[in-house]
């Protein structure tokens, strides 16, 4: 049930993500099918628009409001939440189990369409490399992902979706302007090094992502099972 | 059973559920062999704690007021009316009429079958309504 | 296996420098309905969130069920025994009333659907309609039918009629003492409406400034405690040192009103020691011995 309740906090914020990527790919569609990156080229557009996903559906399973905005530190309902029979721990999983799967629901569905109604897309690249690009994408997102949970713990989540936003725009940053490694970079990974380009996966960024995302999940685990309520 | 406790008085609740089922009794609006509610049932109704009324009842067990016959729950004292205040008038009226009776040379066995005579004579009239 | 359903020893618990707890003891036996009152701000949440496990203590230990509220293993196991309502009543405010009942019940297996059906029927809950429309006396009573349909041993409340009108108010009274009679279940409940932790309570407790300063059992604390009015030949020249018993004296002119918890016999003699002095006594109730315990009365002499 607590999957249930995580579902109905969550299920509109993947409108927005899904709206989004869609459009990325509409873009890529009506460049009639020509692969190129760069700002404003589909792969780009893709990468960007594809991390509101894990921003938005991160959450840590008790919500907060901002300490420095200080009225209530915390919303109600979470002490009904807490005064259940369960562990703090499995409160986190489940809502970040489930953050995770509509991540990554979005994703499929959102390309599974793209590339039925768009048909210049399918041209595009191999089914295999089709699917090694999902993959980095969705392995791309789990830092951002583990982040964004992170942040939940302590601010509200207007403020948790701004500085996370910020982050991926610093990260971008990064990697145009050299100072990290080109194999660690995740938007070479999800535009100019994808799959769709270089036909494998790009692991270094991958590693990057999900070593990150295990431990901010960790951490914001960690987070809520000290925090007084 | 009806009973009036007021919560915020000084007086122990409990007290005051005793005092109620006594005054009941004296008054003849409890009479020996009548069945109490239980305790869940008078708490819920008079919307009081179960564990007052529990310790009301056992107070009046231990005076001799009540009876809790395992099982079927809780009545008025068979030996009750020895207790009721009437009764205790009444006990004194005789007293001082035997007293007098005696003290005029009239032996015990004339003085029941003065008495016997008089309940008869009530009893007959009684009879002619 | 103990006959407290909450052991509370000692308790601390300091928010940025402000003590809330202070050495707080309380000891709530099983199957009694116990008042836990207090002032705003006298500790009353606080007490209760760190029985619940929201809050850990600076120090002192406290104990449901014999499991400890600090050890967040024990503490799951208690609260699948324990009904709660919160202070402010926040539920889901996007599920609906049949939503939230349906996502608490698979938590607790002994869940009672007759008491469900029965409290919907008697709240007049509207099942489908979402919580963030529900006034909060209507709130009051969904958490109230959610904490009492599981079953619990124990059912935590925190002033459990807030927001309620005086005949629904009877009606969750009248509940909550079936309840107990029926099931056993102790009720541990803070109030500020004082003639309603008389109508109902056995025992109380009421904290002040994080700590216990009444506790016992509600009957034998009216019994204990005595008013007595005295009216002297003259005002009295210098402070008396009274006997042990009296809790507070006020005086004003020839006229003297003490507050005592005990010893009556002991502070009568004493009073006709006094001279001409004559003395009427009074039964106190509870609202008499909270306001004297938790105000600071500037004219009292002891």
């Amino acid at each position: 049930m607590l999957w249930y309740k995580a579902w109905l906090e969550t299920r509109w914020r993947m409108l927005l993500p899904a709206g989004m990527i869609f459009f990325a790919l509409f873009t890529g569609h009506q460049s009639k099918g020509r692969l190129h990156f760069g700002p404003g080229s589909m792969l780009g557009v893709v990468g960007l628009f594809w991390l509101t996903a894990p921003l938005t559906l991160a959450g840590s399973g008790l919500r907060t409001e901002a300490p420095f905005q200080a009225v209530k530190g915390l919303h109600g309902s979470t002490y009904f939440t807490l005064s259940l029979p369960v562990s703090r721990l499995r409160l986190f999983a489940s809502r970040t189990a489930l953050g995770i799967l509509e991540t990554a629901g979005i994703l499929v569905a959102v390309c599974g369409i793209a590339v039925a109604v768009f048909p210049e897309l399918r041209g595009l690249a191999t089914a295999a490399d089709g699917f090694r690009y999902m993959a980095t994408l969705l392995l791309c997102s789990l830092g951002y992902f583990g982040f964004s949970t992170l942040l939940s713990t302590f601010v509200d989540q207007q403020w948790q979706v701004l500085i996370a936003v910020g982050t991926i725009f610093l990260s971008l940053w990064l990697g145009v302007s050299g100072r990290l490694p080109r194999s660690l970079d995740m938007f070479a990974a999800m535009g100019p090094a994808s799959p769709l380009i270089n036909h494998a996966m790009p692991w270094g960024a991958v590693a990057l992502s999900v070593g990150a995302g295990i431990v901010f999940l960790l951490a914001a685990l960690r987070v809520v099972q000290a925090r007084q309520y | 059973m009806i009973l009036r406790v007021n919560q915020s008085s000084g007086i122990p609740l409990y007290l005051q559920v005793m005092e109620q089922v006594k005054h009941a009794v004296e008054t003849g609006a409890l009479r020996s062999g009548d069945q109490l509610p239980t305790i869940r049932k008078l708490a819920e109704d008079l919307v009081m704690n179960p564990n007052t009324v529990a310790r009301a009842y056992r107070e009046l067990e231990h005076e001799g007021v009540i009876e809790l016959r395992h099982g079927s729950g809780a009545y008025i004292s068979e030996s009750v009316g020895w207790n009721s205040k009437i009764t205790r008038k009444a006990q004194a009226v005789v007293q001082s009429a035997v007293e007098r009776l005696v003290a005029s040379g009239l032996s015990g066995s004339e003085i029941r079958r003065l008495v016997e005579n008089e309940l008869a004579m009530l009893r007959d009239g009684a009879d002619h309504e | 296996m103990s006959d407290f359903a909450i052991e509370v020893n000692a308790l601390r618990k300091s928010f940025g420098g402000r003590a809330a707890l202070d050495g707080l003891d309380l000891r709530v036996p099983a199957g009694s309905i116990f008042g836990f009152l207090g002032r705003n701000g006298a500790g009353k949440t606080t007490t209760i969130k760190v029985l619940m496990g929201m809050l850990r203590a600076d120090g002192g230990a406290a104990r449901v069920f014999g499991l400890d509220a600090g050890d967040p293993a024990q503490s799951v196991e208690a609260r699948r025994r324990i009904g709660f309502v919160t202070e402010d009543k926040e539920l889901y405010p996007y599920m609906t009333v049949e939503q939230i009942i349906r996502f608490t019940r698979p938590f607790f297996p002994k869940w009672r659907d007759d008491l469900e059906r029965r409290y919907l029927k008697m709240f007049d809950l509207p099942p489908k309609k979402k919580i963030d429309i529900l006034s909060k006396g209507m709130r009051s009573k969904l958490m109230l039918l959610i904490a009492v349909c599981h079953s619990a041993e124990l059912l935590i409340l925190d002033e459990p009629t807030d927001g309620l009108d005086p005949a629904a108010v009877e009606d969750v009274l009248r509940e909550l003492v079936a309840i107990a009679g029926s099931q056993g279940t102790t009720i541990f409940f803070s109030s500020h409406q004082l003639n309603e932790v008389e109508q109902i309570a056995d025992n109380i407790c009421i904290v002040d400034k994080g700590r216990a300063v009444v506790a016992g059992v509600l009957d034998d604390l009216k019994a204990r405690y005595q008013r007595f009015h005295v009216v002297l030949e003259s005002e009295l020249a210098a402070p008396v040192r009274w006997v042990d018993g009296v809790e507070h004296v006020r005086q004003e002119g020839r006229t003297v009103s003490i507050l005592a918890s005990g010893n009556a016999e002991g502070i009568v003699r004493q009073i006709e020691s006094l001279p001409g002095a004559s003395v009427e006594r009074f039964p106190v109730g509870l609202k008499e011995i909270f306001l004297e315990k938790v105000r600071s009365d500037e004219n009292a002499l002891v």
